[in-house]
């Protein structure tokens, strides 16, 4: 299996070698002057200078397009490490410090969210500190946080005042975030939660910091792994989503991707021409977990890539040109897509399947595999009372009842808390479902994520839901 | 210990997992669960209408033994009141269908449905031993690929049947999903998700089969013993065909669900309003569908008839590869052509059994 270096740079390797030109005879195709250097998708060949003025230009012309970016804008860059957010950085520098007609007038922060606690511990001794250094040269003014601050009530003041890395020590909230993850039973849940949950941190820390303009170092590349791997998690109607240039799902906040029409390919060339160094962080996998449908779909588009190297692009175009959904009314509380209230054919399907199978997902019999479905059952009281407003005498009646059933461990005490997980499921979208199927328990979700759904159970819905049960 | 059988209220011991949702159960349950769904899939999505007549594409594979079988239990069961009938193409290759032509003729013998046999003869007025005498070996597979495309629809029409089913798969109908994504072809990708698709003038077709697992059809027919020609072996699908359909497989291994869900991608995904999709018209001499005025069978049967052969061949002669090769297989394949019939029953159920296998 490859390591988490290969992964980052499976261009580096393969292209460096083979797609410099090395036929010295060919000139650029551009200025028809140098000698080209680099051939792209096959045939278009390119000097150095006129390669990187071709990349800064789409960066521009990207920024450009979303007519979104006014003078004094501050915006929040979320950098990770990779190369794509390295690139990034640079390409933000060079603008910033363009004569004064083709200068930025916008003022980029940084905003650095520390996952490397999904890291092996060599890995995050010898690379944090690089990225450290990497955020203090860059000349922006920066902030960091980490990725379980999920879970804590921070304000402004608690992310200024961290200005290194040292500053965040290992807390509760970490050993949560990781209890939470060792919950979740496939590589392709975690690893499609761990989307989902970066970007409810980034919301998050741009609200209390006050920003409403986000960029984020998405390339070609990474959108149409995005768009093939939402396809195979059932989440085709979020796809026009994923590749816009602008991803408005949440009203306040926007989500920009200026690199969106760079390839990672391109990427790699434009950094080593540009000497700038990697930092080795990976950009889609930091816990190693691999026996995942994003993962299989990453190394098959790579594959695809090489023999047919417009795979990505018509990828890529596909989510362009499909439809965008109002997501006001019906929004799945999880990754604030669009919840499809359909009558469409594999619903259907679903729900013969729940009808000749009643006992799937309902009632498991007390098979040893199914031990852990009971143990998420005995979840849900203790995540009522995580709800504000728990306290409320009603709620507690009915939550103490539902425990007494459950520790009588009666068919029906399950019944009820499988029929509160169903509910519980109509607030998020297809593919958040099944994110859910795949935790064993709901204890260590951060309260951000959950108020919303769980603020859904109002007590008197909840009495309805049971009422049926009570004798 | 055995396990009991998942489904409630079953006593019964579970001997397999079924390869959809992972359940144990028994094989009454198995058999119950993937006739109803496939019974729900027809009723929800009104395929069909009392007292229509019904042509089953019928190759003798498996899809197509299994959707004959299943259609006619159906039918039975639930008074679907339908007149079903079994419609086989035979190109006319010396060789060639002789197997499959079998396989059908026991399908119908075995499941009491009619069946049709037409030839590229009563079709085309030619038959492909007759194409290859006027063009020759090199561009016959233009004629091939072009004929067989439409051999169906003109069957079905000449037999004035009210629909056309066919044995697609959710397998298959994934494969496309993907496939159409990858080339970025948008107009296949909104089309090929439809469980009937509807054709001017041309007779409806659907895919009762649209929701059912590959693995799950394999494993139907096994337990219900159920005769079908083995076309596995003599599978050999274009390479880019080829890499979706393993990197299908490899996404199925990791969570099952996967087919499925592409399929509900498929099905959600709509195209933006303001993009506009290339014009599907119909043939002016047949009124088969065709982005040309006049479809490219009715070029190459007008070359034919006129003696210029050459007229509406393609140069990409790349499309039809696969046709070819699969003509080519089974002429060489050891284990095809030059195999006793009981040779090649037994490689049949050698292939079927290390399929089975593979659930258990
Ligand atoms: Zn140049
Ligand atoms: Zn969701
Ligand atoms: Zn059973
Ligand atoms: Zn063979
Ligand atoms: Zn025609």
């Amino acid at each position: 299996m490859c390591s988490i270096l290969e992964e980052d740079f499976m261009y580096e390797k393969s292209t460096i070698s083979q797609e410099l030109c090395k036929n010295i005879d060919v000139l650029c195709k551009k200025c028809l002057d140098n000698i080209a250097m680099i051939k792209l998708q096959k045939k278009h060949h390119y000097c150095k200078d006129c390669f990187v003025n071709i990349i800064t230009h789409k960066f521009r012309a990207t920024l450009g397009k979303t007519k979104l970016i006014k003078p004094d804008d501050k915006v929040l860059i979320a950098f990770t490490g990779n190369q794509s957010s390295i690139t990034l950085l640079h390409l933000l520098k060079l603008g910033v410090n363009e004569q004064i007609h083709k200068r930025f007038k916008f003022h980029p922060v940084i905003l650095f969210i520390d996952e490397s606690i999904f890291w092996p511990k060599e890995k995050r001794m010898v690379d944090l500190p690089k990225i450290m250094k990497a955020l203090k040269n860059s000349g922006f003014k920066y902030y960091i946080t980490k990725l379980s601050s999920i879970y804590d009530n921070y304000t402004f003041q608690d992310i200024n005042d961290v200005n290194d890395i040292s500053c965040l020590k290992e807390n509760e909230s970490d050993n949560k975030l990781l209890s939470l993850f060792h919950n979740i039973q496939s590589d392709t849940s975690k690893t499609d939660f761990l989307l989902r949950l970066r970007y409810q941190i980034q919301f998050k820390i741009a609200r209390i910091l006050n920003y409403n303009k986000i960029f984020t170092a998405e390339n070609t590349t990474d959108l149409s792994i995005r768009v093939l791997s939402n396809i195979s998690l059932g989440r085709g109607l979020q796809v026009s989503f994923d590749v816009a240039v602008c991803d408005q799902k949440i009203p306040d906040i926007y989500l920009i991707r200026p690199l969106r029409e760079i390839t990672s390919k391109e990427i790699v060339f434009y950094n080593v021409f540009n000497k700038i160094e990697s930092l080795a962080v990976p950009s889609i996998f930091p816990m190693m977990v691999y026996n995942s449908l994003q993962h299989e779909t990453e190394l098959f588009v790579y594959q695809l890539q090489e023999e047919f190297p417009s795979t990505v692009y018509s990828v890529f175009h596909i989510g362009e040109k499909l439809k965008t959904y109002a997501v006001k009314e019906n929004m799945c509380h999880w990754c604030h897509n669009p919840i499809l209230l359909d009558t469409s054919g594999v619903t259907c399907l679903k729900e013969s399947m729940v009808h000749i199978m009643s006992k799937y997902n309902w009632d498991k019999p007390d098979d040893k595999d199914d031990e852990e479905i009971t143990n998420k059952n005995f979840a849900l009281p203790s995540l009522l009372q995580r709800i504000p407003g728990y306290e409320n005498a009603k709620q507690r009646d009915i939550a103490e009842w539902i425990n007494g059933e459950i520790k009588k461990d009666t068919h029906c005490g399950n019944c009820i808390s499988n029929r509160m997980t169903q509910k519980l499921k109509q607030s998020l979208c297809y593919g958040c479902q099944h994110i859910l199927d795949d935790m064993k328990s709901l204890d260590y979700l951060p309260i951000g994520i959950l108020h919303e759904t769980v603020a859904e159970f109002q007590a008197n819905e909840l009495r309805k839901e049971i009422e049926d049960f009570l004798l | 210990m055995p396990i009991q059988c998942n489904n409630i209220g079953c006593k019964k011991s579970a001997i397999l997992k079924r390869p959809k949702t992972s359940d144990k159960i028994c094989k009454e349950c198995f058999f119950q669960s993937f006739e109803t769904e496939i019974h729900d899939t027809i009723v929800k999505n009104n395929l069909f209408h009392p007292g229509e007549k019904v042509a089953i594409a019928a190759s003798g594979g498996k899809d197509s033994t299994v959707l004959a079988y299943i259609l006619k239990l159906l039918n039975d069961r639930y008074n679907y009141n339908l007149n079903l009938f079994l419609l086989s193409v035979d190109e006319g290759i010396t060789g060639y269908r002789d197997d499959s032509l079998e396989t059908v003729k026991k399908n119908r013998d075995d499941y009491d449905i009619p069946l049709k046999i037409l030839s590229y003869e009563e079709l085309y007025g030619w038959s492909m031993d007759n194409i290859v005498k006027q063009v020759g070996r090199k561009n016959n597979c233009t004629f091939c690929g072009v004929f067989r495309r439409q051999a169906l629809d003109r069957g079905a029409a000449i037999l004035e049947a009210d629909c056309l089913v066919t044995g697609h798969n959710a397998d298959d109908i994934a494969e496309t999903i993907l496939m159409n994504i990858l080339r970025g072809d948008i107009s296949r990708l909104s089309r090929c998700t439809s469980i009937i698709t509807m054709g001017e003038n041309s007779i409806p077709r659907c895919k009762p089969l649209k929701y059912a697992y590959e693995k799950e059809i394999v494993m139907y027919a096994y337990f219900k013993k159920l005769h079908y020609f083995s076309t596995e072996c003599i599978y050999s699908p274009e390479a880019y065909r080829g890499y979706v359909r393993s990197f299908l497989k490899n996404l199925e291994k990791i969570r099952p669900s996967a087919i499925i869900d592409i399929i509900y991608s498929g099905e959600n995904i709509s195209i933006r309003d303001d993009i506009v999709l290339p014009n599907r018209g119909i043939c002016k001499k047949c009124g088969f569908i065709s982005s040309q005025n006049i479809c490219k069978a009715c070029m190459l049967l007008e070359g034919l008839n006129r003696g210029l052969p050459k007229l509406g061949i393609s140069k990409r002669h790349k499309r039809c590869k696969f046709w070819l090769e699969q003509c080519k297989h089974i002429l060489i394949c050891p284990q095809g052509s030059k195999m006793t019939s009981l040779g090649r029953t037994q490689h049949m159920i050698q292939i079927k059994e290390s399929l089975f296998n593979s659930f258990l």
